[in-house]
C-alpha cells in the first residue's frame, strides 16, 4: 500500500462527509418528516392516558419496573456455559414463599450452613436419595389426612404433632426392627450410615432442618416440593466443583450467595423474585430509557405537557427557531418511544432517524419561517446600512440564499448511509425466511386481516380473483417477492451510481406507496420515502422549490426566502454585479 | 437561519442559565440526603428551573453553536443538571449525563484545529455506525462480536437515542397478527368482552395509527419459547378436558404440539399482569352499577391466521369464525396475578372450528361452506368462559 493509495482515500473520505453541500433537500426532509410527526403526535391525544398515563396498558408499574430492573446477561468471553442460575420456583406463589423462606435463615453463614446441615447432607446424593431425605423432613413437619391417599396440590396438608416428630426422630437413632417399619420411617441413606458415629448428629440435623421451614402447611408443601424437584434436575457439569443437579445448585446458593447483611439479601432476594436470577451475575440492569411520562401521571399537566410538545413540533415544520424547536421536537418525540416502546412501529424508528439526524443539519435554510425572517430582516438592514453608508456584505449574503455548508453534506451522507443500512439489513434478513424463497411471502403481508385492507370489499374481492387463476396469483407472488429483493438487497449498492439514482428512486417510492396502502403501514411508507429523498440532489429539490412557489404565488414575485440566488430582488443588486 | 439572541445576550442567557442550573443542584446537594423526606414541591420548583436553565443555555449554543467556551458551558451545566434533577427524576438524571457527555466531546472537537475536528468527526461517524451494525446484527443468533459489542460498549448509547432496531422487516416471513381477548366477570356474575385491537372501534384517526398501535401492544405478547412440548402431566390434564358436554376438543387439524403455547417467563410475570391491571382499572370496563366490582378476567390470545389462496378459493372469509386461533392465557384478579397456576387448560389453544353433525354422512366434497346445514361450529371459547364472546 503506497502513501499516494491511503491519501486517495483520505481524498475520497473527507469529499463524501465533508463537501459543502446544499441544504435543500434537508428543508424539504424537514417539512414531510415534520408533518408526519405531527400528524403521529396529533394522534396520541386521545390515547395519552390508554398509552402513557400511570394505568395505561404498559402501567406506570410494569415500565419503571423494566426500566430499572430489565436482566442485562453478560455474553460470554470464554468457552463456560453461559451465566448459571440457582432455579427460582416457576410458580409465582411458590417463589414467594420460597424466597420468604431464605430470609428467614440466620444471618451468619456458619448458623445457616448448621441449620440447614441435613439438607447439606443429601445434596450430594443420587437423586431418589435426595428426594426420599427432602421427603423424610416433610413427614417431620406435615401429614396428609388419614382419609387422603396421595396429595393432589400444596392443599390439605396437616401438621404433625411433636410427639409424632420425636417417634420419628427417635427411628433415626433407634431404627425399628420390623424392616417395613424401618423402611417407612427411616430413609435407606440414613440406614446405610454408620448408626453409632452419624445417627445422633443427623438426628440432631433433621430436627434443625425441619424447624426450619415456617408454620404454615402449604407453604412448607410448597418449599419440599420445589426442593424435591430440583433435586431430579441434573446440572451440566463443566467442572467438577460444579454442582451435579440443582438442588445442589440451590444449597450452594444459600450456603455461599446469600449474603449476611440484611438489606443486602433483601435486595438480592427482591430482584431474583421478581426476574428469577441473581443480579450480581448481571452485567446490567435495566435500560437507558428516558421520559417524562415516567414524572408527571398527573392528566392535567400530561395534556398541558402534550400541547406544549405538539406545538413545539409545530414549529420545527413550520421552521421557526428551527435550532433549538429541532432539538426539543427529538426530545419530545423520544419521550412517547421510551416510556411505552410497546406501541411503536417501524414509522416510529424511522421518524427517529430523520429527527435526530436533522437536529444537526441546517434544515431551515428554505421552506421556513427562520429563512422568511432572516430575509424580512436583512432586507432592513440592507437599506439601513445604505443609508448610512455601512458595509451591506453580509446582508446581501443573506439574500442571494442559502450558502452551501458541510454540515448539510455531512448530514445528508448520514441519512444516505443510514438508509443503505436498513435495506440491505431488510432485504438481507428476508434470504432467511422459506416464504421469501417459495414467494408466498407476499401473501402473507397483502392478506393479512388485521394490516391489510380486507375490512374493505372490493380489496377482499380483488384478492379473491387472484385466487381464481393459479398461475396469476404465482406470477403476481413471484414478481413482487423478486422485485422487494432486488431493491432492498440492490439498492445499497447501486443508488450511488447517478444515472442509476432515479430509476431506483422512482422504484422506492412505488415500492413504499405498495406498503403504505396494501400493508397499512401508510406512515411508515410516507417516513422512507422522506429518508429516500436525501438521495435527491438539492439542486432537483431547489428547482422543484422554485416551480412550487412560482405556482403558489401565481405569477407574483415569490418571497425572497425560497429565490435562488440569481431571482433575489436585492436593491442595488445590479450594482453589484457591476 | 438568524440567531434568536445576538452574541452578548446569548452570553448572558448562557451564564444566567448555568447559574440557575447550578442553583438548583446546590439545593439538591443539601436536601437530597437519603434520609430527607421528599418534597414534591421543591422537586416541582428544581425541575423547572432545570428545564428553564437548559432552554436558555440551549437557546445560547443556537446562537454561537461553534464557540467551544460556549460549548463548554453548556458541558458545566449539564453537569450541574445532574444534582439539579431530584432523585426522583432519575431519567433527567440520565439525559443529564448524556449531555454532558455530548456537550463535552463538541466543547473538544470546537476546540481542535479543522483537520483535525474531521479526524474527529469522522471516528465518531463510524463509532456510530459500528453501532448500528450490532444493531442490525443483534436478533438471533448474533455474532460473537457483534454481541459483546452491542452489549458491553453500544448498549447505553444506542438504548439512549432508541435505534436500537434491526429493520429485520417481515422477516424471516410476514406472520399472523395477534390480538387480545379479555373476559370480565364481574360480582354479581355478569360477563363483558374486550377485544383489543377492534376495527373500528380503534381506529381514531384517518391512517388509523390509533388502531395499529394497539396491534402493536398486542403482538408483545407472541413470543414462542424454546421448548414449548407440553411435558406427559400437562398432555394428561389437557387430555382429561377434551370429554363431556362442555369438553373442549383439540383442533383437527392441527399438530398437538403447536396447540400448546406457554408464556415465557417475562410475559407471564410482567407484560401480561400489566395488561390484565389496565383493563382491571379502566373505568370503561367497570360494571354500570359502580357497586359492583371486577372479580376476575380471563385472557384469550388470538392469532387471526391468514387464509392460504385454497382457502380462498373455495370461499372462506377473512374474517370466517375459524379464522381465530384463541389460546387461553389463564384466568388473573384484577392485580394482575395468575389465579390457578394449575389450570390444566393453561396456555392450551380453545379451538374455534366446524364438527360434522351426529349421524350426518359428509360426502367429500362437501364442506361446512357448502353444506353448512350438516356441520356444527363448536366455539371453545363459548363453552370455556361461558359467555358468547360475539354478543354485542
Amino acid at each position: 500500500m503506497n502513501t499516494s493509495f491511503l491519501s486517495r482515500i483520505g481524498q475520497n473520505w473527507n469529499n463524501f462527509w465533508f463537501k459543502p453541500g446544499n441544504p435543500h433537500t434537508l428543508s424539504l426532509m424537514r417539512v414531510m418528516a415534520g408533518i408526519f410527526v405531527v400528524y403521529l403526535h396529533l394522534a396520541y391525544t386521545n390515547d395519552l392516558q390508554t398509552f402513557f398515563g400511570e394505568h395505561g396498558w404498559i402501567d406506570l408499574k410494569l415500565a419503571q419496573e423494566v426500566r430499572n430492573g430489565f436482566p442485562v446477561y453478560p455474553p460470554q468471553t470464554d468457552w463456560t456455559a453461559p451465566t448459571t442460575n440457582m432455579y427460582a420456583p416457576v410458580d409465582k406463589q411458590v417463589r414467594t414463599t420460597f424466597f420468604e423462606w431464605l430470609r428467614t435463615l440466620p444471618a451468619d453463614r456458619q448458623k445457616r450452613k448448621d441449620q440447614l446441615a441435613f439438607f447439606y447432607l443429601w445434596m450430594s446424593a443420587e437423586p431418589q436419595a435426595a428426594v426420599d431425605g427432602i421427603a423424610f423432613i416433610q413427614r417431620l413437619r406435615i401429614k396428609l389426612p388419614e382419609d387422603r391417599e396421595r396429595a393432589t396440590g400444596y392443599e390439605g396438608f396437616d401438621l404433625v404433632d411433636p410427639a409424632e416428630r420425636q417417634r420419628m426422630l427417635e427411628a433415626i437413632t433407634n431404627p425399628p426392627a420390623d424392616p417395613i417399619e424401618r423402611n417407612k420411617l427411616v430413609p435407606q441413606y440414613i440406614q446405610k450410615l454408620d448408626k453409632d458415629s452419624y445417627a445422633e448428629r443427623v438426628r440432631a440435623d433433621a430436627e434443625r432442618t425441619a424447624a426450619s421451614l415456617p408454620s404454615d402447611p402449604k407453604k412448607i408443601a410448597q418449599i419440599m416440593n420445589h426442593l424435591a424437584y430440583q433435586a431430579t434436575v441434573r446440572a451440566e457439569q463443566k467442572k467438577h466443583s460444579d454442582p451435579r443437579n440443582e438442588f445442589e445448585r440451590t444449597m450452594q446458593f444459600i450456603d455461599e450467595d446469600l449474603p449476611n447483611d440484611a438489606v443486602e439479601r433483601e435486595r438480592i432476594l427482591d430482584y431474583f423474585g421478581r426476574w428469577q436470577i441473581d443480579e450480581r451475575k448481571l452485567l446490567a440492569k435495566g435500560q437507558n430509557s428516558w421520559s417524562i411520562w415516567y414524572h408527571v401521571t398527573n392528566p392535567t399537566a400530561m395534556y398541558v405537557i402534550h400541547s406544549a410538545f405538539l406545538a413545539v413540533m409545530v414549529m420545527f415544520t413550520l421552521g421557526l427557531f428551527t435550532r433549538v424547536t429541532s432539538v426539543l421536537t427529538w426530545m419530545a418525540a423520544l419521550c412517547y418511544v421510551h416510556r411505552t416502546s410497546q406501541v411503536l412501529f417501524g414509522m416510529d424508528v424511522m421518524m427517529n432517524i430523520c429527527l435526530t439526524y436533522l437536529m444537526f443539519a441546517p434544515c431551515a435554510s428554505v421552506l421556513s419561517l427562520d429563512r422568511w425572517l432572516a430575509v424580512r430582516k436583512a432586507r432592513r438592514q440592507l437599506e439601513e446600512a445604505r443609508r448610512t453608508g455601512k458595509d451591506t456584505r453580509s446582508f446581501e449574503a443573506i439574500l442571494s440564499g442559502p450558502a452551501p455548508s458541510v454540515s448539510a453534506n455531512f448530514v445528508t451522507r448520514l441519512f444516505q448511509v443510514h438508509f443503505c443500512f436498513i435495506y440491505m439489513a431488510a432485504g438481507l434478513s428476508k434470504l432467511k425466511g422459506n416464504a421469501w424463497w417459495n414467494h408466498t411471502a407476499l401473501w402473507g403481508t397483502i392478506a393479512n386481516p388485521e394490516f391489510s385492507p380486507t375490512v374493505f370489499a372490493p380489496y377482499r374481492w380483488a384478492l379473491t380473483q387472484l385466487c381464481e387463476f393459479r398461475s396469476l396469483w404465482e406470477l403476481f407472488m413471484t414478481g413482487g417477492v423478486v422485485f422487494t429483493l432486488i431493491l432492498e438487497i440492490g439498492l445499497p449498492f447501486l443508488i450511488w451510481r447517478p444515472r442509476l439514482r432515479p430509476y431506483l428512486i422512482i422504484a422506492l417510492v412505488l415500492f413504499h406507496t405498495v406498503i403504505a396502502i396494501f400493508m397499512g403501514l401508510t406512515v411508515f411508507g410516507l417516513f422512507m420515502m422522506t429518508l429516500g429523498m436525501s438521495f435527491l440532489s438539492p439542486e432537483v429539490v431547489r428547482r422543484w422549490i422554485d416551480s412550487g412557489m412560482n405556482l403558489f404565488s401565481r405569477g407574483t414575485e415569490p418571497p425572497a426566502a425560497i429565490l435562488p440566488p440569481s431571482r433575489v430582488p436585492v436593491a442595488g443588486a445590479e450594482k453589484l454585479k457591476a | 437561519m438568524p440567531p434568536l439572541l445576538g452574541s452578548h445576550w446569548a452570553w448572558k442567557a448562557a451564564l444566567a442559565g448555568l447559574a440557575a442550573i447550578a442553583m438548583a443542584g446546590l439545593i439538591g446537594l443539601i436536601v437530597d440526603s437519603p434520609t430527607a423526606r421528599p418534597n414534591a414541591a421543591l422537586d416541582a420548583i428544581r425541575v423547572l428551573i432545570v428545564f428553564g436553565g437548559a432552554l436558555a443555555v440551549g437557546v445560547s449554543v443556537s446562537c454561537l453553536p461553534r464557540d467551544p467556551r460556549m460549548l463548554a458551558i453548556a458541558a458545566l451545566s449539564s453537569l450541574a443538571g445532574y444534582s439539579a434533577f431530584p432523585p426522583a427524576w432519575d431519567s433527567g438524571r440520565m439525559v443529564a449525563i448524556f449531555a454532558t457527555a455530548f456537550a463535552t466531546i463538541a466543547t473538544i472537537l470546537m476546540w481542535l484545529p479543522q483537520n483535525y475536528r474531521r479526524l474527529g468527526v469522522s471516528l465518531l461517524v463510524l463509532l456510530h455506525f459500528g453501532g448500528i451494525v450490532t444493531a442490525v446484527t443483534g436478533p438471533g443468533a448474533a455474532p460473537w462480536l457483534s454481541s459483546q459489542l452491542s452489549t458491553r460498549v453500544y448498549r447505553p448509547y444506542l438504548q439512549f437515542i432508541y435505534m436500537t432496531n434491526a429493520y429485520h422487516f417481515y422477516s424471516p416471513e410476514p406472520g399472523p397478527a395477534h390480538i387480545m381477548w379479555f373476559c370480565i366477570y364481574y360480582e354479581n356474575g355478569d360477563t363483558r368482552w374486550v377485544k383489543m385491537p377492534s376495527r373500528p372501534r380503534d381506529i381514531q384517526d384517518p391512517l388509523s395509527i390509533s388502531y395499529y398501535r394497539r396491534l402493536s401492544l398486542s403482538e408483545q405478547l407472541h413470543a414462542l419459547p424454546m421448548n414449548r412440548n407440553p411435558s406427559d402431566d400437562v398432555m394428561r390434564a389437557r387430555l382429561t378436558r377434551i370429554q363431556g358436554v362442555n369438553g373442549i376438543p383439540l383442533h383437527p387439524e392441527m399438530p398437538i404440539i403447536d396447540q400448546y403455547r406457554p408464556l415465557p417467563e417475562n410475559y407471564r410475570e410482567h407484560l401480561l399482569p400489566g395488561f390484565v391491571r389496565h383493563v382491571a382499572s379502566h373505568k370503561y370496563y367497570q360494571h354500570d352499577d359502580p357497586h359492583v366490582r371486577i372479580k376476575s378476567i380471563k385472557v384469550y390470545y388470538v392469532e387471526h391466521f391468514i387464509l392460504t389462496p385454497d382457502k380462498v378459493q373455495a370461499g372462506a372469509g377473512f374474517y370466517d369464525d375459524f379464522t381465530y386461533l384463541p389460546f387461553y392465557f389463564g384466568e388473573h384478579g384484577p392485580d394482575g396475578e395468575l389465579m390457578n397456576t394449575n389450570d390444566p387448560l393453561l396456555y392450551w389453544l380453545m379451538p374455534i372450528v366446524y364438527f360434522p353433525k351426529q349421524g350426518v354422512e359428509i360426502k367429500p366434497e362437501e364442506t361446512w361452506k357448502s353444506h353448512p346445514q350438516k356441520f356444527d361450529l363448536v366455539d371453545s371459547v363459548v363453552r370455556h368462559s361461558g359467555s358468547d364472546h360475539k354478543a354485542k
